[in-house]
């Protein structure tokens, strides 16, 4: 019986999808599989181990595949070429089923040869297997090619008579070839030395820019959580088929599937790392599966969802970014998963794969990642890997505690990514995470100083009612300002121009020496350290520095001055600012407002732009610090993330003193409808029976509600429970009322700027965006 | 940009250092970004740039040198032409290995008859004097500029054979359709296109 299938099925191969990418992988596979081989054999391999691959430079040109292998024997290269036949020991290959080669040829055009030779052969051999000539006896031609130097090896495929679209795609994504390839391949040419080269041009590993081992923040002040969290599990030895490549269950001495006994021991083990990259992404996060060091799943997100196993489908919840959302995601890792079966595609695992399951449940465990969800559903606390950077992790707000940069008042996420290209790019100093790790640690210091007023009077340790009353007569610290600083005396110092004690230190100093003096101790402003201009205007570099605090910045007559320009070499500036001086300190100035009015005269004279100031000063802003914008979507969504961490808490502390019934009793009729709408919109409409049976209503009541809460319960949400002002311990009821008055006021804008965000205008934005900020420090536990 | 007094020592060290990472760095290979990366490091560094920065008197100054001279001869220099060849590492193939590898190790060039800018030389047939051809090699983007030299002998009247020969990169292949091409304009010039393969 003669079951060759028909010379048709070999042209049909090339129907299935595969994308030009997966075309040319298929062909890099075969001979990184070879170099592989080499490698375990440890023989010695001068020739370096490098793959070529040439692109069509016209509708009517080749694609070549060379590579500088063993080359094949004639038997070999039979087998090689013939549909189905995959070399022995499938479980170490890239290769799978041996139709890779023959999908990804006949997908790419109509003729293919392949040429091969092995060190002392005389001649390349090789077979060309034209589709539109081969008939049903699979006759395809052998071809030989005259060797000019015997010691050569390696093999070639040229594939010819290209299918137009994909010749066009391949001529004219070069780059974006090379780029998926980088990524696909980057662990192996970055493990290995191995090199690819598409169109001449070098592959690069596309490499992850995740936060050093060393990294770590603390949750709840004390628990450390790694940023770097290195997996190695060793499962249980399994047998494999080194036929069919089945794993067998059971202890059989012949293969379940196939039959035959040519069974082996194999390793099995789930090895690589889970981390936080240096920066968020809108789709560059998740986790990259690979099997034998090719990349099958990159930027995989499938472990931030749940899957109810009670629940019904279709109803997973994604548990992953949830808060800050519309920022992305930085949760990444790298996992090999050399032992679990993939698609033919090689573009997925096989999900129903009971090692597949195996492995998700050592890495993300079987519970919910979201505490509160685990615990309302019987689970214990998760604690794989990812649920413990999930903790760790999950909110982005800047500082140390998330490990965040910031600019002192927000995180600035623009830039971060802005550093990660650079990183890809390879900018040697942006290389490491030292640059990423400096704006974090200027961020708590801009910070500290802004907040040292607020943290002498309002921390929980001092319920005091004299510094509660104190705060009235409180300058107002508007941490816009950036270093709103309080203090009877160094105020006074600062108030007066202190213009004879410095005068006569002017005439010790030259000016160089006194802005190196001023320089020395200072410290850099991250997100004012950047390129400010305008396209009509041209740009300049500008390194900003923050005066220490005692400091007086003085220009070259002495006078204090608010914001200095020293110009450097070309197109580089440093501007010097002095943040105790009263246009900041009592005034409220922004730095980026009078630092923009000395660039404005700058850029003034240098393009002789006959712009007015202000005019000067509004295009740059709007070129040059874009990330300032107010703009009701930003806004709103940053309220919203705060609301959804205090609605978590406010639930939290309700489960537990079991105040949720009261708290429900609190709610006008109107928001209890409100909030019983909210519930069936979100699809829970399980949850409505239970309205005051448990806190699980505070997720959904109106944002205005929560206000109401607070005003109405004081006593539950205060004294660090939620909001750290002191409430129980206050003696008068006007000092009550004046610590709990600083929440509910803030509380109130985040509220209203989180359900109306898109009518809102400018002033009340910018003042949205202050209660956060203050809302933010007064929440418990967030030092 | 020539005429800084670099001292030879000071020229010597650096060019020997930004030659070994070019090679290191497959140079030819380069994105330009990667290039461009590269120069900055290089400016940068206190071995390089560094030690310019006495010679070129400012900072700006470092990267147009290296740029303009050692970097603009590195392909030549790896094989062995020009005043920076000495300072190359690992060199590549020379004319004359080329000569060997393209037609047979009877072949050799005439000494004192190589030429630059295209790299070419006459040769001839070990121990005969008659059997005398033009050789010249380059790049296959430089095609037209390896045929020049034949085009102007041709208008003289002169007939010698001329053998043009295309450096192939392993990494970077002349495509078989541009091999078709040189195949045409060899036709039409009456002369000959090798290929010398290179690692």
């Amino acid at each position: 019986m003669k079951i060759t299938p028909s010379a048709r099925v070999l042209s049909m191969l090339g129907e299935i999808d595969f994308d030009e990418w997966q075309c040319v992988a298929e062909l890099v596979d075969n001979p990184f599989d070879d170099f592989l081989d080499i490698l375990r054999s440890g023989t010695e391999w001068p020739d370096g181990f490098t793959v070529s691959v040439t692109l069509p430079s016209s509708p009517q040109g080749v694609l070549e595949v060379r590579d500088t292998g063993r080359g094949m024997s004639y038997d070999r290269l039979t087998r090689a070429v013939r549909a189905g036949w995959s070399g022995n020991d499938m479980h170490d290959k890239l290769g799978l089923f041996g139709m890779g080669f023959n999908i990804s040829t006949a997908r790419l055009g109509r003729r293919t040869r392949i040429l091969t030779t092995r060190a002392g052969d005389t001649e390349w051999i090789g077979v060309e297997i034209d589709l539109d000539q081969i008939k049903d006896d699979f006759e395809a031609k052998d071809i030989t090619e005259p060797k000019s130097d015997p010691t050569q090896h390696g093999t070639r495929i040229i594939v010819d008579r290209l299918h137009r679209t994909r010749a066009e795609w391949l001529r004219r994504n070069g780059a974006s070839l090379r780029n998926t390839l980088g990524s696909v391949y980057s662990w192996i040419l970055t493990e290995h030395p191995f090199d690819l080269y598409v169109g001449g041009t070098r592959v690069k590993p596309v490499r992850h820019c995740r936060w050093g081992d060393e990294r770590y923040v603390l949750f709840n002040g004390k628990e450390r959580i790694p940023a770097y969290i290195p997996i190695n599990e060793r499962l249980q030895d399994g047998i494999a088929c080194r036929d069919c490549g089945e794993w067998q269950i059971g202890s059989g001495d012949v293969c379940s599937v196939c039959g035959s006994v040519n069974l082996s021991v194999r390793e099995r083990r789930i090895h690589g790392w889970l981390g936080v990259q240096r920066y968020l992404d809108k789709t560059e996060y998740g986790i990259d599966f690979l099997r034998n060091g090719r990349k099958i799943r990159r930027w995989d997100k499938q472990l931030f969802t749940w899957n109810n196993p009670d629940g019904v489908a279709g109803n997973e919840e994604p548990e992953y970014p949830v808060e800050l959302a519309h920022q992305g995601g930085r949760l990444i890792g790298e996992i090999h998963l050399d032992h679990v079966p993939v698609t033919y595609q090689k573009d997925a695992f096989e999900y129903g794969d009971r090692s597949w399951l195996t492995a998700m449940e050592l890495l993300r465990g079987l519970a919910p990642l979201q505490p509160q969800r685990a615990r309302k559903l019987g689970y214990p606390e998760n604690e794989s890997p990812l649920a413990l950077l999930f903790k760790g992790f999950r909110r982005n707000d800047a500082g140390l505690r998330y490990l965040v940069p910031g600019d002192g008042h927000k995180p600035v996420h623009a830039d971060t990514r802005d550093w990660g290209r650079k990183f890809q790019a390879g900018v040697s100093e942006f290389q490491t995470d030292e640059h990423w790790w400096q704006a974090v640690l200027r961020h708590e210091e801009i910070k500290k100083r802004g907040k040292e007023a607020r943290t002498t009077t309002s921390v929980p340790a001092q319920p005091d009612e004299q510094a509660v009353l104190g705060a009235l007569g409180l300058p107002v610290d508007i941490p816009a300002s950036g270093a709103a600083q309080l203090g009877t005396e160094s105020g006074a110092v600062s108030t007066v121009p202190a213009q004879a004690t410095m005068a006569v230190k002017e005439t010790t100093e030259t000016r160089g020496e006194r802005l190196a003096r001023y320089e020395s101790a200072a410290s850099p402003h991250a997100y004012l350290s950047r390129s400010f201009g305008h396209p009509e205007l041209g740009y300049v570099k500008v390194r900003t520095l923050l005066l220490k605090p005692g400091e007086r910045l003085l220009d070259d007559h002495g006078l204090s001055a608010p914001v200095l320009l020293d110009q450097r070499s070309g197109n580089e500036l440093t501007a010097l600012v002095d943040p105790e001086h009263y246009a900041f300190r009592r005034f409220g100035a922004d730095y980026a407002d009078l630092l923009l009015v000395e660039l404005a005269a700058v850029l003034k004279v240098r393009a002789r732009s006959d712009w007015n100031p202000s005019q000067l000063v509004a295009a740059i802003r709007a070129e040059s610090l874009q990330d300032s914008v107010l703009d009701g979507t930003t806004v709103g969504a940053e309220a919203r993330d705060l609301l959804s961490e205090i609605r978590e808490r406010v639930a939290e502390v309700l489960d537990e003193s079991g105040g949720y019934t009261a708290a429900y009793g609190h709610l006008s009729d109107e928001q209890k409808f409100a909030t019983e709408e909210a519930m069936i919109a979100a699809g829970r409409v399980g949850l409505v029976g239970r309205l005051g049976l448990d806190s699980g209503f505070v997720h959904h009541v109106p944002a205005l509600a929560l206000v109401r809460l607070v005003e109405v319960m004081p006593a539950s949400f205060m004294d660090g429970t939620v909001f750290r002002g002191p409430y129980f311990g206050v003696s008068s009821p006007s000092g009550k009322a004046l610590s709990l008055a600083r929440v509910t006021g803030c509380l109130a804008d985040v509220a209203t700027l989180g359900t109306f965000a898109g009518e809102a205008t400018a002033p009340q934005l910018r003042r949205a965006r202050l209660s956060i900020a203050l809302l933010r420090d007064e929440l418990a536990g967030e030092e | 940009m020539t005429d800084y007094k670099i001292p030879p020592v000071v020229e010597k060290a650096v060019v020997t250092r930004i030659y070994a990472q070019a090679d290191d760095a497959q140079w030819p290979h380069l994105q330009d970004t990667d290039r461009t990366r590269l120069y900055r490091e290089w400016t940068e560094d206190p071995d390089i740039g560094g030690r310019l920065l006495d010679f070129v008197g400012q900072r700006a100054n470092i990267r147009p040198w290296l740029k303009d001279c050692p970097m603009k001869e590195y392909e030549r220099a790896r094989r062995g032409e020009g005043k920076y060849a000495k300072y190359v590492s690992r060199p590549a193939a020379t004319l004359e290995q080329m000569v060997a590898a393209t037609l047979g190790p009877d072949w050799e060039v005439i000494p004192g008859t190589t030429q630059q800018k295209p790299m070419r030389a006459k040769i001839r047939e070990i121990g005969t004097e008659d059997e005398e051809q033009h050789f010249v090699a380059g790049t296959a983007a430089n095609l037209k500029h390896l045929a020049w030299p034949a085009i102007l002998d041709r208008s003289t009247g002169e007939t010698w054979p001329w053998t043009i020969c295309v450096v192939d990169p392993f990494r970077a292949p002349v495509p078989p359709e541009k091999k078709g091409e040189h195949r045409r304009v060899a036709e039409f010039l009456g002369v000959r296109v090798v290929y010398f393969n290179e690692m």
